[in-house]
């Protein structure tokens, strides 16, 4: 068994991973020469990174933004996968965030009906900013936040 | 559907409490649109070992 540090690894398809990629590597054997019968292993890797990225496995609790913004309903679909926003809805999720230069907001978006502004943004606003600042428009007939995105 | 992917970073950092979903519609108050999949990660952890790192954002 090794017991050195491991500076790189070639993965099974053959893929070089340099020591940036490997913060732990692990040496598993598994044999059964006496016996005719073929066993798996099955190693389960989860991988946490800091606080950031840490996965609350409970979900985040959906409030309203209040007045004046929110007048609308939320529902929550049964796996915690998916937000549904309607009727001139403005929902929160109660999520600690730090944004960094490098951060990336991935998801999916399906509108069913028209509205003025749909949008995703980051709260927290203070009385000196704009929630505008921090907002990203997806979809609507009206002009509200940063467009890069309004397609 | 539409997939998005949004590098919040470029446009601004700091704190923040809250993740915000707008489905506005001062008008006529009709409006209804589904956000999911949501996961938020670090640009960087891109990297064939590192994509499980993302966040599994759900919701409560």
């Amino acid at each position: 068994m090794p017991v050195g540090p491991i500076f790189s690894a070639v993965t099974p398809k053959g893929m070089h991973l340099s020591q940036d990629f490997l913060d732990t590597a692990i040496y598993i054997k598994g044999d059964r020469q006496d016996s005719a019968k073929i066993y798996d292993i099955q190693l389960e890797i989860e991988y946490f990174t800091d606080d950031l990225f840490l996965i609350n496995d409970t979900g985040y609790e959906i409030v309203g933004a209040g007045a004046p913004r929110d007048f609308g309903t939320s529902d929550v679909s049964e796996d915690g996968s998916s937000l549904t926003v309607a009727d001139n809805g403005w929902k929160m999720a109660m999520r600690d965030t730090t944004i960094t230069s490098e951060t990336v907001i991935s998801f999916d978006f399906e509108a069913t009906e028209e509205a003025e502004i749909y949008a995703i943004s980051f709260g927290s606003w203070d009385s000196s900013d704009s929630p505008q600042t921090y907002t990203f428009q997806i979809g609507g007939s009206k002009i509200w936040g940063k467009q890069a995105f309004n397609t | 559907m539409q997939h998005f992917d949004i590098n919040v970073g470029d446009y601004f950092t700091g704190e923040f409490d809250s993740i915000v979903f707008i489905a506005d519609d001062d008008a006529d108050g009709v409006s209804e649109a589904t956000f999911s999949n949501i996961n938020l990660f670090d640009e960087g952890l891109e990297a064939p070992m590192a994509a499980p790192v993302m966040d599994n954002f759900l919701f409560a």
